[in-house]
């Protein structure tokens, strides 16, 4: 499972609205558009993240898609993760505790690695969590 | 030393020792016992007769109550095991006279196993303890309280006798068990299965996933077909000859197991699917596990049957079923097309609302042509939020 392609970990801003996000997409579009690209977003200085952010990253995840890569993300703020969760976004990505074991996870499975936020519904009750 | 094995696949006994009341509707999803139901390709079964092997016991005796004609028990009948169905009642009274003509065979032990839990249980210090405490039964324990996991002395047939004749409830001599510190699922309900799968898939119990790891933490079987625009969100499993539609969604921990079709635009999310299943297009299917028509739920603890074909239903079994199915679809496909375009206009026409029935300050206007410009662009946002309320 070794990988020779780089990993591009980007992190983002503080506040993700339409402006910072537009911003934020001219940046990274080159390694979006490259040949099967490897990203992984930093989530963990997102104060703020509205739909148009939450947009952005469905526009980046389907513009990585397409060219056989993928999009990670490491380390979300609470604000971050309870908006992913809101908006049922958070299903469509790896969510990792750190962005050093989100660009790893490129090379191999790091199960222990990856970010509980999807609690296990058990009986009605909160069982274990997907990951410690 | 000559040990041997008999595995029960059946309901449990009652016993005040036990952590839950067992009772009929548990341990099984639509009649059939979780025990062999695959899990990432395997079966519990199947996991621990191989590791009975691998500990060398050669012996096993699979004694089973589930339904002989079930495709899961047809599965589970490897040709390395002695493999007899009993009626439900027999189920004791056939392993009493198992374990007589096993201990007449020269077996020195026997381990007796109802699945039951799944316990991942080490062969060789469990029977050097019932060897240290010159025990005539031990029985297996984890933290949560005891399994129905025993080890018999072979001389000693008055005490399996009893034991078996009170379904493992109960032991003649009470003895110091053996404590476990390996993985245990008790395995009574739907949610101990998911949990099972997901466990699996993050490497805490020893069941690896049949195929191969296509990118980190996404297993592939072989002849599994994913069409283009599918999502794979790690970690995942695709079984064998499963088939993923395009624009579909398989993430967090969800397993399809072997010859499952999940079809267009469905979101699999926490869920497993269990073989020869089908789920329809455009759905949402969370914290869920579906199979011969029925979909229990984790979240809501209830199971529930589907009648309409094109939500869940079951894929045949036999392979020349599936290619006559495929290909009767195929050539209906055109014809369909045809009568839909022909009689679908008049139908519309039909279903036209009579005006004079509507009160005047009614316009059927605005709701037959909705304003164009006052709607809302395509953007991932709103289809994300499309999604969310029912895919519509």
């Amino acid at each position: 499972m070794e990988t020779s392609r780089p990993v591009v970990v980007k992190r983002m801003p503080d506040k993700v609205n339409r402006q910072e996000a537009q911003k934020f997409f001219a940046d990274v579009q080159p390694f979006v558009t490259s040949d099967r690209p490897q990203l992984v977003f930093d989530l963990s200085q997102v104060k703020q993240l509205d739909a148009a952010g939450v947009e952005m990253l469905l526009r980046c995840v389907a513009e990585v898609m397409k060219r056989d890569g993928d999009l990670k993300l490491a380390s979300p703020s609470r604000q971050a993760s309870m908006v992913l969760e809101l908006t049922r976004t958070d299903r469509l990505f790896e969510i990792y505790a750190s962005s050093t074991e989100a660009a790893r996870s490129f090379s191999g499975f790091l199960p222990n690695a990856m970010q509980s936020i999807s609690a296990f519904p058990r009986s009605g009750a909160d069982g274990t969590q997907m990951a410690a | 030393m000559d040990v041997r094995a008999i595995v029960l696949i059946g309901p449990a006994g009652e016993s005040n020792d036990r952590p839950t009341p067992v009772t009929d509707s548990q341990e099984n999803f639509a009649g059939i016992p979780f025990s062999i139901l695959p899990v990432l390709g395997h079966t519990a079964l199947g996991r621990v007769v191989e590791c009975l092997k691998c500990a060398g016991i050669d012996s096993v005796t699979v004694l089973s109550a589930a339904n002989a004609e079930s495709p899961f028990v047809k599965d589970s009948d490897h040709p390395k095991i002695k493999w007899q169905n009993v009626a439900d009642a027999q189920l004791w009274r056939a392993a009493e006279d198992e374990f007589d003509h096993l201990a007449r065979g020269g077996a020195e032990l026997v381990l007796v196993v109802r699945l039951g839990a799944y316990a991942e249980i080490e062969i060789d210090p469990l029977l050097q303890f019932h060897l240290d405490q010159c025990n005539h039964i031990t029985q297996v324990a984890a933290a949560d309280g005891p399994l129905d996991y025993f080890v018999l002395s072979g001389s000693r047939r008055n005490d399996a006798a009893f034991l078996l004749r009170n379904k493992l409830g109960r032991m003649r001599v009470q003895a110091r068990p053996y404590i476990t510190g390996g993985y245990v699922n008790r395995l009574q309900t739907a949610a101990d299965l998911r949990r099972l799968t997901l466990d699996s898939l993050l490497q805490k119990t020893s069941i690896r996933p049949q195929g191969e790891q296509v990118r980190p933490g996404v297993w592939l079987g072989q002849g599994a077909k994913i069409d283009h625009n599918v999502r794979l969100v790690a970690p995942c499993y695709i079984g064998p000859y499963a088939r993923v539609r395009s624009g579909s969604l398989i993430t967090r921990g969800s397993s399809l197991e072997h010859h499952t079709i999940v079809d267009c635009g469905t979101v699999v999310e926490a869920s497993t699917l269990l073989p020869f299943s089908y789920l329809g297009p455009g759905l949402d299917l969370v914290h869920s596990v579906v199979g011969s028509n029925r979909i229990a739920s984790v979240k809501h603890a209830a199971e529930l049957e589907i009648e309409d074909k094109t939500l869940v239903s079951v894929v045949p079994t036999s392979s020349i079923w599936r290619t006559v199915r495929h290909a009767s679809r195929l050539v209906s496909f055109v014809p369909h097309q045809i009568f839909v375009n022909l009689f679908g206009g008049r139908k519309a026409q039909e279903s036209r609302p009579c005006l004079e029935s509507i009160d005047s300050d009614f316009d059927p206007r605005t709701v037959a042509r909705p304003v164009v410009q006052d709607r809302q662009p395509l953007t991932p946002s709103v289809v994300t939020r499309m999604r969310e309320y029912g895919n519509q």
